[in-house]
């Protein structure tokens, strides 16, 4: 195995700390993270609360912990909703063919009008805010982001010679679509879907931010920034540790997707030989 | 040529109509009445009813639809429930504020972004290509709001040479422009992270090209190479990104309006969402998609004008 | 005037020149012949300095006597163009899309000599008018696209000269061109080496275009360079055992090897040649000869292109027009035309990829459009085909086991799988395990054997080898071409082999259909077709192949 590129590592191991906290949050935090104890207000970081408490008493390592947690959920439920049906989408379309093919791309014109937070904020008028309206508000904006990559690959790979050979052997559509067009396109599928982690995450940041994403008590990054907005004067640490934690799930995530990207060009791999 | 930019036209049109189409069906084919959210349960049904007949609740939806759209291609979208005005007055109000924080933003992307992506490409694999990357990197990861707090961390609590929000009205240009200074550069570092990537690969892609060998063996230096051949053909691409960043500028203008307390476009839909004030959410988050979408639409056409090869395809 | 002494260039402890020393004067016209990997273009790019980086470099070159060895980039700058210039491969990838040729061609001009864009454009004029582009004034206002691959390679020459540079290289000029036009443009490069006393180098691994163009040869092997001479002399007697073997594997028109069982090409003796298992008696009988494989009757296809207006309709283009021949068992047909004579279209509906819109294509006696689905496809398993590019038509993900297996696992046949794949794999001079690895493990030449492998397993009765050898080096193009020969042998199939090729044709084929612009314009045994061709298009082809 020739050596891995640095930003797969690098990507690879943040990715894998963020992760890991998330599932160790779910049984372990070093306090409870809703727990309040306004004698305890804005502590320093000491040995007790190992980054300080915020303006209720809470301690601030805890909360963030369990705010990646919804970070993580949403991100992957959304990215794996939208990629899923957006990928079949784009496959149909590849494989079919004509005006069906014109058909959904226009559809998926229509998503791209539609920024995952325009989107939130109808639901959220409608709906009221809701973790869930986050979730569907990014899945949503997912489908034509996949659609178009799927759509594109797969009709690139209809073009080769060794699907034309199949089709020569008798294979018919349906089963070339699924044992050639679908392993060969899933490289960029994946690629793309871990960058869409990543940009999930941000976007579940904002929402949470305007009050959009998950409610109090459930915690989550981007409230806490809000909340310590109004406290800058006061306390400007409480600003800094959810904003990094934000940077450094994102970060891992883009820098994953770039490395897979490197390692899965074809093009790359072509000049290696 | 005309037969390119009829289809063109004839797809713009289908895809705001189709645009405005979901953003109605979202707003209001839906459970729940409106005049009673906006009067409260306690309300009586005498009034609720009264309420629905000025808002037309009661008409068919396909008529209500196109009373909408009629009236909107007229200026007339509704009249606020929280407010009680007109509702384009409110936009009126406020555009001018959306409209420079997007159009400054947009500038200063572009300008850092060219300068920082085809320096990055001309200095591949050197320090300056390992530096832009990494910043690229980070702004992406980075928040554009919790930038915009950092910014202000420092701009403003710490040294106090700025404002940390809010706006003075036009009357004092100074210190409009001070207020704007800070909004505008969270907008624009990290759009042009993005943007900066994408020019840097872009170039390296186009740099591989055969014609740039030509322009090499044609003994021109690397500099006449990298602004006159590299660049223009480089564009296409970034043109892309630059349609596409619209999108994420709407975004950016609506949260950095927010969090700087700006009387814009972006904090009015927040207000209206608190207040359920469905008529002024409905206007604006159409008039965003109607932005995006005119987006794409210019940068399709700039495609043609770009390169030649485009204009006979379909 | 360019003096290159035991130049050496290796990237990461792979030599790809070695020891190279060269003397190239001003009006003398020297070629350098091999294939890929030989060298010669990384020869030609010294000469440029545009070495691609990261390479070691040894060894002395000289330019008029001034030292250039290691220099940087900029000092080659005022060489470039100037004193030297290069034409290139691919002339459609090598000027700027979105300029107009004549802003491409005076760019050197204004640049380096300062003269004014007037001035330029009046020079311009004259530079097309000497490489031979009709109506220059027109079309300096063109954008590449628009242009024939011809016209664009003459504007590549005319930017070349722009500044009167003294030596020109030219690194496979004519490769991607059709071959009515290589000729022209070869006479092109030596009438202006001759006018203006310019050195020209050939880069080429096309031998026949290296003797008509050049005075002096090299011949390159794997960064060595093999033998020199004068180019008749090294053509007509050989020395070194490598351009042996090179003229003795190129086909050419007077090789048939077709009808003398035994007769293959001879393959030079450097590389390894792969044994195969042979039959000793052939397999198909007189009585069996006499039977149709194939059947083309008055096929006709066109096609609509894109919309351009609103009120016209589209036009539309005949791919094939009236096209009727037949194959028997056994019999090797050979379709040869260049880019655009319907050829490959004619292929496609032989094999059912498309319907034609008049006519009809009969196999082994039925109609293959007016089967149903289920019949065709189990009629398949009997006709196979064979691609040109051999990176494509393997999929990447699989081992090639199981892309061997397809045309079997297409019908449903799971039995004996693994068996009927070695066998195959022997029958093409792989090896039985080599069905585990994937494509990417083998070089150009395996991968072809391994398509035509999973061309055979099915045991078709006829093989549709579509520019099969075309992307291949002579050499590995030679031992294809025996293994093709040795399978129709074996098999008793009937090979329907399309080629731009006139002289690959000729070796290996008992019967030429020559097309072009979607008609066929002559069809007979390959005796008739090359000894007394009727057709001028024909007579213009075996000109432009050298007989």
């Amino acid at each position: 195995m020739k050596k891995l590129p640095t930003n797969l590592l690098i990507g690879g191991i943040l990715v894998f700390v963020v992760l890991f906290t998330a599932a160790l949050s779910l049984i372990w935090t070093p306090h409870d993270h809703a727990l309040m104890n306004i004698s305890e207000k804005f502590h320093q970081p000491n040995n007790i609360y190992l980054l300080g408490t915020d303006q209720l008493g809470r301690d601030i390592l805890s909360q963030l912990m369990a705010a990646s947690r919804n970070s993580m959920a949403v991100a992957l439920i959304a990215v794996l909703l939208g990629g899923s049906i957006g990928t079949l989408l784009g496959l149909l379309a590849s494989t079919i063919g004509g005006w069906i093919e014109e058909l959904v791309m226009r559809f998926a014109d229509i998503g791209f009008a539609f920024p995952a937070l325009l989107f939130a904020i109808m639901l959220a008028a409608v709906f009221g805010p809701s973790l869930t309206n986050a979730i569907l508000a990014i899945a949503f904006i997912n489908i034509p982001i996949f659609a178009r990559i799927a759509r594109a690959s797969a009709n690139q790979i209809w073009n080769l010679d060794f699907v034309t050979a199949s089709k020569a052997a008798g294979m018919g559509r349906v089963t070339i679509t699924f044992s050639h067009i679908l392993p060969n396109i899933l490289a960029p599928i994946i690629v793309q879907a871990t960058i869409e982690f990543a940009v999930a995450i941000l976007a579940e940041a904002a929402l949470s931010y305007l009050g959009l994403g998950a409610q109090p008590p459930a915690p989550s990054w981007g409230r806490m920034l809000s909340e310590a907005q109004t406290l800058l004067y006061l306390a400007p640490q409480l600003a800094i540790y959810p904003g990094f934690c934000i940077v450094i799930a994102v970060l891992g995530f883009g820098l994953l997707g770039d490395g897979l990207r490197d390692v899965t060009d074809p093009r790359l791999s072509r000049m290696r030989q | 040529m005309a037969y390119f930019l009829l289809r063109r036209t004839i797809g713009f049109v289908l895809t705001l109509l189709t645009v405005s189409i979901v953003v109605f069906a979202v707003m209001n084919v839906l459970p729940g009445d409106p005049a009673l959210t906006i009067l409260g349960l306690e309300a009586s049904d005498d009034a609720i009813n009264a309420l629905r007949v000025k808002l037309g609740l009661n008409e068919p939806v396909f008529t209500r639809y196109i009373n909408w759209v009629l009236n909107a291609l007229n200026g007339d979208f509704g009249e606020s429930h929280s407010f009680g005005v007109p509702v384009s007055g409110l936009i009126l109000e406020r555009i001018s504020m959306t409209v420079s924080l997007a159009v400054f933003g947009m500038l200063l992307t572009i300008i850092i972004a060219l300068s920082l992506g085809v320096g990055a490409a001309a200095n591949h694999r050197k320090f300056g290509d390992w530096g832009v990357m990494f910043f690229s990197q980070l702004g992406i990861a980075v928040p554009a709001f919790w930038l915009s707090i950092l910014l202000v961390i420092l701009f403003a609590v710490k040294l106090r040479w700025l404002p940390p929000g809010g706006f003075p009205g036009w009357g004092d240009p100074l210190l409009a422009i001070k207020s704007l200074i800070l909004p505008t550069i969270a907008l624009a570092l990290v759009q042009s992270a993005v943007l900066a990537r994408v020019t840097r690969s872009s170039a390296l892609e186009v740099m591989r090209l055969d014609y740039i060998r030509t322009a090499k063996a044609s003994g021109f230096s690397r500099k006449r190479i990298l602004w006159r051949h590299v660049l223009p053909n480089a564009l296409v691409p970034i043109v892309t990104i630059v349609g596409m960043q619209f999108a994420a500028v709407v975004t950016g203008t609506i949260v950095i309006e927010n969090v700087f307390y700006l009387p814009g476009l972006g904090r009015l839909i927040f207000q209206s969402i608190a207040n359920r004030d469905l008529p002024t959410v409905q206007a604006l988050v159409m008039m965003f998609a109607v932005i995006v979408v005119t987006a794409n639409f210019i940068v399709d056409l700039l495609y043609s004008v770009i390169d030649p090869r485009l204009r006979e395809r379909n | 005037m360019i003096t290159l002494s035991n130049f050496s260039v290796s990237f990461q402890n792979n030599l790809a020149l070695k020891n190279a020393s060269v003397e190239i004067k001003s009006g003398e016209r020297l070629g350098i012949v091999g294939e890929s990997g030989s060298g010669k273009t990384m020869l030609g790019l010294s000469l440029m300095g545009m070495i691609p980086e990261g390479a070691a470099i040894s060894g002395s070159i000289k330019v008029e006597d001034q030292n250039m060895t290691n220099i940087t980039d900029k000092l080659w700058q005022e060489f470039r163009a100037r004193k030297i210039a290069m034409v290139f491969q691919e002339p459609m990838a090598a000027l700027n899309p979105l300029r107009r040729v004549g802003d491409t061609v005076i760019e050197p001009l204004v640049v380096h000599e300062g003269i004014s864009r007037g001035k330029a454009m009046a020079k311009a004029v004259e530079l097309f008018e000497e490489v031979g582009i009709f109506d220059p004034i027109s079309r300096l206002k063109q954008y590449p696209h628009e242009l024939s691959g011809g016209q664009r390679q003459r504007v590549l020459i005319a930017l070349a000269l722009a500044c009167n540079p003294k030596i020109l290289i030219a690194d496979e000029p004519t490769s991607a061109l059709d071959a009515n036009i290589v000729l022209k443009v070869i006479d092109l490069l030596v009438e202006l080496s001759e006018a203006r006393n310019m050195g020209l180098v050939f880069i080429s691994h096309d031998l026949q275009a290296v003797s008509r163009a050049t005075t002096k040869l090299l011949v390159m092997h794997n960064g060595d360079i093999v033998e020199r001479g004068s180019t008749g002399d090294v053509l007509a007697n050989p020395k070194h055992s490598y351009t042996k073997g090179l003229l003795s594997a190129r086909p050419s028109l007077s090789k048939q090897l077709k009808n003398n069982y035994s007769n293959r090409f001879k393959l030079p003796t450097i590389q390894n040649p792969v044994s195969l298992p042979r039959n000793d008696k052939p397999v198909l009988s007189e009585k069996e000869k006499n039977n149709y494989l194939l059947q083309v009757k008055s096929v006709m296809k066109r096609y609509s292109l894109p919309r351009k207006a609103l009120l016209k309709s589209p036009a539309k283009i005949i791919a094939v027009s009236d096209a009727s021949f037949s194959l028997m068992k056994g019999e090797t047909i050979g379709i040869v035309g260049e880019s655009g004579s319907g050829k490959s279209t004619l292929a496609k509906l032989i094999m059912g990829f498309e319907k034609p819109n008049l006519g009809s294509i009969f196999f082994e006696g039925n109609d293959i459009n007016l089967l149903p689905s289920e019949k065709l496809r189990r009629l398949r398993q009997r006709f196979q085909m064979v691609f040109q590019d051999p990176y494509g038509s393997l999929d990447p993900r699989r081992n090639i086991g199981w892309s061997i297996a397809e045309p079997l696992r297409a019908i449903g046949c799971r039995a004996d799988l693994e068996d009927r794949v070695s066998e195959v794999l022997l029958q093409v001079g792989l090896e039985s395990g080599d069905r585990f690895k994937f494509p990417h493990e083998f070089s150009g030449g395996q991968r072809q054997r391994i398509a035509i492998a999973r061309s055979i397993i099915s045991r078709p009765a006829l093989l549709v080898a579509d520019e099969a050898v075309s992307a291949l080096d002579v050499s590995v193009q030679a031992q294809i071409l025996n293994l093709l020969m040795d399978i129709q042998d074996d098999l008793g199939l009937g090979i329907l082999f399309i080629s731009h090729d006139l002289a690959v044709i000729a070796s290996i084929c008992d019967k030429i259909i020559v097309m072009n612009n979607g008609d066929i314009i002559e069809a007979g045994t390959s005796k008739d077709v090359l000894g007394n061709p009727q057709a001028k298009y024909t007579k213009s082809l075996l000109a432009a192949a050298g007989a």
